[in-house]
């Protein structure tokens, strides 16, 4: 499953951290590393409402696949943007359909963000869950 | 004798901790913390006297009600005003708000008049005024404001005229901590026969009232951004203006006599406050008004300027820290941001240390804008905060700007 080993990989990563500063630089390195979004690709329609910092998320499906991309006008919400690129893009519509949340428990994210910006997560996942059921 | 040491214990979250930290509390300007005897005064209502007011003919109802005029009685000691009657209880700076926009403004105005509004006002100061502007078809124009976050007396001047019925201007800033001055701004609009409305929400906790002084005709503020409960608030207005006002709400308590064809208002304050007003967060008040005067409001300050002048020289002073305005704040209340770096991401990390800010548009889009960026991080300190967490902050701050730049 691509999903469960792009989580796990991501989980050994966060595993080596020691303090939570390591874990945001982490983020702000992958937010950094994340390609920006065209000025004109920033527009209400790819907006993910409920996210404190503006985010914008495109799904993309090719031959089956989902293919992200997203940017956010805040570092560490572009980390977060550019972690769930690194755990669902090239996977399969169905897999990502049928995935859940339990991933931000197993880096230990969810501890450590504050809760709107967890929700804005969630929000973010959701958009790209819900655009790959309703492609399936 | 203002002993911060002491007056800290008396603020029991201000003794929390977490992963170790110490919390360090500025978020001051979007609510303050209780003291023990608001908390204890509000436990005490439910524990031994709670009951509803004005109306049961039993001891417990007594008691209550006389608990409840007594926080009237402080309310109008605490801002000078000159009768009782003309402090109302609503359920905060908002609600007063709307009240005087929907329940007054038509007694005086006319299809094509105006009102006037602060450019740096806070949502809840525009809001209103522009949802009954539209009802009545009146105009709503903005003043500008100067260098310091102040109302421009000038551009006041060019815009009062016989078709201004109204203006709305807060006295401190909830984004830079400036204070209007509400006594020259009130001389002025009665000259012309405007008058004024002051949302008073972030200067009450930070310096003594006189309205009676000021003399503008509307004051609002909210319990709990002065160290008294969520859910209450005043606003006063003269008397002979809350006689011309029309309630805004209907019900119980604000009825005089009832019947199917016809329903008098009761008189002054209780015309509006209708239905079961906030009881046990009227009396809590009340303890924090109190607390605030034991404590003494020149004391306060003299703990605020302290406070002030090492945020302004060692914020003012931090690489790459961009404050909101050049001109020193007259409230503790200190809105900036770090080169390139989003206002979420510093209140992120802040709050892992421990530290908690308000960050991005502080409830005030349109002053935010006129400030030429999208967000800010604020700071806004009271007189429970110390120095040493002033250096606590910036060092915070020096951290971030590590973590930061370190995920280059």
């Amino acid at each position: 499953m691509g999903i469960e080993k792009n989580i796990s990989k991501i989980v050994s990563e966060f595993s080596f951290f020691e303090s939570w500063e390591e874990k945001y630089e982490y983020l702000i390195e992958l937010g950094k590393s994340t390609p920006p979004l065209n000025k004109e690709l920033k527009n209400d329609l790819n907006i993910v409402r409920g996210c404190q910092a503006q985010v914008w998320l495109i799904c993309e499906i090719k031959n089956g696949k989902l293919f992200l991309q997203g940017d956010s006008d805040a570092i560490i919400t572009r980390g977060l943007v550019g972690l769930l690129i690194c755990i669902f893009n090239n996977c399969t519509i169905e897999e990502v359909a049928r995935s859940n949340n339990f991933f931000l428990e197993k880096i230990g994210l969810s501890k450590h963000l504050s809760i709107t910006r967890s929700n804005g997560i969630n929000e973010m996942i959701k958009k790209i869950r819900l655009y790959c059921s309703n492609y399936e | 004798m203002f002993n911060l040491n002491q007056i800290r214990l008396d603020f029991p979250i201000l003794n929390s901790t977490r992963n170790n930290q110490p919390l360090v509390y500025f978020d001051n300007a979007a609510t303050t913390q209780k003291p023990k005897i608001v908390i204890d005064t509000i436990s005490d209502f439910y524990s031994n006297y709670n009951s509803n007011i004005q109306r049961g003919m039993y001891f417990l109802a007594d008691r209550a009600t006389t608990e409840f005029e007594k926080s009237r009685r402080v309310v109008r000691k605490f801002l000078n005003a000159q009768l009782k009657e003309e402090i109302i209880f609503t359920s905060g700076t908002t609600q007063s708000i709307n009240m005087v926009a929907f329940g007054f403004l038509n007694t005086v105005s006319s299809a094509g008049d105006e009102v006037l509004i602060g450019e740096m006002e806070h949502h809840a100061n525009i809001v209103p005024w522009q949802v009954i502007c539209d009802k009545l078809k009146l105009k709503i124009v903005t003043i500008k404001c100067c260098e310091n976050g102040k109302i421009d007396i000038w551009d006041l001047k060019n815009k009062m005229n016989s078709k201004v019925k109204l203006l709305a201007v807060q006295q401190t800033s909830n984004i830079t901590g400036h204070e209007n001055n509400i006594k020259e701004i009130c001389n002025l609009a009665q000259k012309q026969n405007i008058k004024v409305f002051v949302d008073g929400a972030q200067s009450v906790s930070h310096k003594p009232i006189n309205l009676q002084d000021l003399n503008c005709d509307f004051f609002s503020f909210s319990g709990h951004k002065c160290f008294g409960p969520t859910g209450v608030g005043v606003l006063y207005g003269k008397k002979e203006l809350l006689l011309k006002m029309e309630p805004f709400m209907f019900g119980g308590n604000m009825i005089d006599l009832v019947s199917f064809s016809k329903t008098t208002w009761g008189k002054l304050p209780y015309k509006f406050e209708a239905g079961t007003v906030n009881i046990a967060g009227v009396i809590g008040l009340g303890a924090a008004l109190k607390y605030i005067l034991s404590l003494g409001l020149n004391n306060i300050q003299k703990q605020e300027d302290l406070l002030k002048e090492k945020m302004w020289e060692e914020l003012g002073a931090a690489k790459n820290v961009v404050m909101g305005l050049t001109k020193k704040p007259d409230s503790p209340i200190f809105s900036f941001n770090i080169k390139s770096t989003h206002s979420y991401d510093v209140g992120s990390l802040l709050d892992e240390m421990n530290i908690c800010v308000r960050t991005g548009h502080l409830c005030a889009q349109p002053a935010i804008k006129s400030l030429g960026v999208s967000g800010f991080v604020r700071a806004s300190l009271c007189f429970y905060n110390t120095e040493e967490e002033v250096s606590v902050f910036i060092s915070a701050l020096k951290r971030i700007m590590k973590i930061v730049n370190n995920g280059n």
